[in-house]
């Protein structure tokens, strides 16, 4: 009838810190006094709070669901092992994201359309926020926010 | 386009008050327990001594009887002080439970900041919509919440919201206020937080006595335990009465908990509704944009709002969730067997054999108010949406389903024994009576409603009238429960079951509250009947059967005879015409033809009546008494015809229809 639930306090990525924080300032401002304990636990406590007299109806703030996107993502890119939705990026897409989070050295896009590759990486950004549980068209406008700020990381030094 | 539904009273509250009802209950049983417990050892000697060797169960006389209660009296006053200390206990700390138990929430959706003036506004409009005397505070809550919820503090009525709401468009911002809204104002927020606290409060109240059972034995045993707990706690649940007693209590437990989500999951529809009304496109939006997740049946269940499908579904056609489901029905019926032997067990013992027992009528009259609430108010409105929408009432399968429920909740309240069926309540004597008695007592009410139904063409009716209706139910529920536990009592006093039936049947023709049921139906149905048959064919109805049964009695049954005795055959007379009218018209009209039954049987039974008292008017004394008597006699006889009637209408095939 009634759980408990604790959180949990993890390092987070720096560039995970960085990126969030671009977001939130641009697109969520009034969200940006969650960020230091979203970021404190890497996003990973998104268990859901069970009221007995509520609306039934998930309405979660952007900042744990895009901390949480971006963690996942970071993680994979550091550890190679990769799963869901980010089995299915093309090389390109995957050497994109390992640059921008300053796991692997530039990326070897010769022959690709850029464009491609960050409309590719638009749509991981969409599965994931959405598997998290952010309403689709919020979901896109946050994905079009993050690949924004990898765009802004990803200029040749 | 769908119809609009009107605004009817819903059962909601009722079943949060049989449940309610059902965890106080289990509280007296734990305080009965701790009692035993404790005192049990004197009590059966005092027991014992007043008895003075004659075996408990034996029938006294009412002088043995005086004697033997006084006799008991300070034993029976300490056992009945422990039992109610055991439900005021439940009851005080669900109360104190119910307040603390939001902080705890409301510190797990923290940090909380007042809602900005904006949404504050947005409130206050929703609030004033939904008529509330006072609005509540608004507060946003930290990152982690996701769901608006409320609660009620010492502070007042609190809504929380999700940061998550300002993304969305202001029509779906006013839907998720004036949900809050609509539970506020169905006082949904007491009433959940109060069964959620005593459902906490349950489980020390039932562990008590076992701890104080065991208190010794860990005391004494202390190395030895700590040596072997697993072995100990074996050794403890081979033993029948633990396994049964741990058993029992997570059933109830189980059961509380699962209705509670699933009338919790019903007035989220009603909560949807109200906030709908008048502006419902934000809220078709706010759930078509909801992930729709599959999840088990088993999380179906337990479940606290319907899945966003459902929700749209409710919103598309709103007479469906004021319509008659099976599932409602046995959970009412659950609920309320499963508190009904608990509270008879509780009541102060009356040692005579249980005829006129106070204990037994008053648990019958808590149980049946319980029905007519909880069960008889949604008969009454489903009988209205049928209608309205010309759909079925599925009167039969959830009459069916609430008897059945009531048999189980009988089998596994939280106070039977090890061994079923030893029991009152669980015998196969009570099972035979009680719940098809129950089910046709939901026939009788439901074809009453459909009568009514047609009747009103399904308009609304006022507030005045729905409490009409309400004791109208008590009646019929009432009165089912008392003739069957009165079956229940008389048939071992009067050794066997003809003898009981006949005797109950004796003792009921004496009852004014079941005479005055009587009249009132009869009224009711002449008024409420569409298709009465004609004059001449009415009075064949009345008069057939009146004369058949008349020559019955006085030609045929003509036998020398004590007074009780021609006292009976007079009944069994009265009983048999206007049972005959109830019969022809079941058999001509099927279930339907039990309404017009009881607008014409009490002419067939008070011409017998009237016959039978001016024949013996010069043997009596007070022949204006005895008129009196007689009217009672040929009104209350029909009580358990009616019943009977139910139960055959309940049994009947559903295509048999009289012709409009």
């Amino acid at each position: 009838m009634f759980g408990l639930r604790r959180a949990t306090t993890t390092r987070t990525d720096p560039m995970v810190a960085t990126i969030a924080t671009e977001v939130v300032t641009a697109a969520y401002p009034d969200e940006l006094d969650l960020l230091p304990r979203e970021l404190a636990t890497g996003g990973t406590d998104l268990r859901r709070l069970r009221a007995p007299v509520g609306t039934g109806i998930d309405l979660a703030a952007a900042t744990p669901l895009l901390v949480s996107a971006l963690s996942f993502v970071a993680a994979a890119a550091a550890t190679n092992l990769v799963e869901g939705a980010m089995s299915r990026l093309s090389a390109a897409a995957y050497e994109k994201i390992a640059k921008v989070f300053g796991r692997g050295a530039a990326a070897n896009t010769v022959g690709t359309d850029p464009e491609a590759v960050w409309d590719e990486l638009t749509s991981l950004w969409v599965t994931l926020l959405v598997e998290r549980g952010m309403r689709p068209e919020l979901a896109e406008a946050t994905a079009t926010q993050i690949v924004a700020a990898m765009r802004r990381r990803d200029r040749p030094a | 386009m769908t119809m609009a539904a009107p605004r009817l009273p819903s059962p909601g509250v009722a079943r949060y008050g049989a449940i309610l009802l059902l965890l106080a209950a289990a509280g007296l049983f734990a305080g009965q327990t701790t009692f035993n417990a404790l005192q049990g050892p004197r009590w059966l000697k005092v027991v014992k001594g007043c008895a003075a060797g004659r075996p408990l169960d034996a029938v006294p006389d009412v002088a043995t009887s005086a004697i033997y209660l006084r006799c008991v009296s300070a034993v029976e006053q300490d056992r009945a002080g422990y039992t109610f200390a055991g439900a005021l206990a439940v009851l005080l700390l669900g109360a104190m439970l119910m307040v603390l138990l939001p902080y705890r929430l409301l510190r797990r959706a923290g940090p909380l900041r007042p809602a900005e003036a904006e949404i504050a506004g947005r409130f206050a409009e929703a609030a004033r919509r939904l008529r509330l005397p006072r609005p509540p505070a608004v507060f946003f809550g930290g990152g982690q919440l996701q769901e608006a919820f409320t609660v009620r503090t010492l502070r007042g009525t609190r809504i929380i919201l999700p940061r998550g709401l300002r993304r969305l468009p202001p029509g779906q911002i006013d839907a998720v206020l004036r949900h809050e809204a609509a539970h506020v104002r169905a006082g949904d927020v007491t009433l959940v937080w109060l069964t959620r606290g005593m459902w906490w409060a349950l489980i020390p109240a039932l562990l008590t006595p076992l701890l104080l059972i065991n208190l010794p034995i860990l005391l004494t045993y202390r190395a030895e335990l700590a040596d072997d707990p697993l072995g100990a706690l074996r050794s403890m649940f081979a033993r029948a009465f633990y396994l049964n007693y741990t058993l029992r209590s997570l059933l109830l437990l189980l059961v509380a908990a699962t209705v509670a989500a699933a009338v919790l999951r019903s007035r989220e529809h009603e909560a949807d509704l109200a906030a709908a009304a008048g502006d419902e496109a934000g809220l078709r939006g706010l759930l078509g944009d909801a992930p729709a997740p599959r999840p088990s049946w088993w999380r179906r269940l337990q479940a606290i709002h319907p899945s966003p499908r459902r929700r749209l579904q409710a919103l598309d056609d709103p007479h469906r969730t004021m319509e008659l489901r099976p599932l409602d029905a046995a959970a009412a019926g659950l609920l309320i067997a499963m508190m009904t032997p608990v509270l008879h067990l509780a009541l102060p013992v009356n040692p005579d054999n249980g005829v006129l027992s106070q204990s037994t009528h008053l648990t019958g009259l808590v149980a049946g108010i319980l029905f007519a609430l909880a069960w008889g108010t949604a008969l009454w409105r489903a009988a209205l949406v049928a209608e309205r929408t010309g759909r079925p009432m599925r009167l039969r399968a959830t009459s069916v389903a609430l008897a059945a429920a009531t048999a189980a909740g009988l089998l596994a309240h939280v106070a039977g024994t090890p061994a079923v069926g030893q029991g009152v309540f669980d015998s196969a004597r009570m099972l035979a009576m009680l719940p098809p008695a129950i089910g046709a007592a939901a026939t009788v009410a439901g074809l009453l409603a459909r009568a009514w139904a047609r009747r009103t063409a399904g308009a609304p009716v006022a507030g005045p009238t729905w409490a009409a209706i309400a004791v109208l139910n008590t009646l019929l529920f009432t009165g089912a429960l008392w003739i069957s536990c009165d079956i229940f009592s008389l048939v071992p006093a009067s050794g066997g079951w003809a003898a009981g039936v006949r005797d109950t049947l004796g003792y009921y023709a004496m009852s004014r509250p079941g005479a005055l049921t009587v009249v009132v139906l009869g009224v009711l149905a002449f008024r409420w009947t569409a298709d009465r048959p004609g004059r001449s064919r009415a009075a064949l109805l009345v008069l057939v059967p009146a004369a058949a049964a008349l020559a019955v009695r006085w030609l045929v049954v003509t036998s020398p005879a004590d007074q009780a005795t021609v006292l009976h055959r007079d009944l069994w007379a009265m009983m048999a015409a206007g049972g005959a009218v109830v019969a022809v018209l079941l058999a001509r009209r099927g279930a339907a033809g039990l309404v017009p039954a009881m607008a014409l049987a009490p002419a067939a039974t008070l011409l017998i009546g009237a016959a039978i008292w001016l024949r013996w008017a010069q043997d009596w004394g007070h022949p204006g008494a005895a008129a009196g008597q007689y009217l009672t006699s040929a009104l209350a006889a029909l009580g358990p015809v009616y019943l009977a009637g139910g139960l055959i209408a309940l049994l009947l095939p559903a295509r048999r229809r009289h012709p409009q």
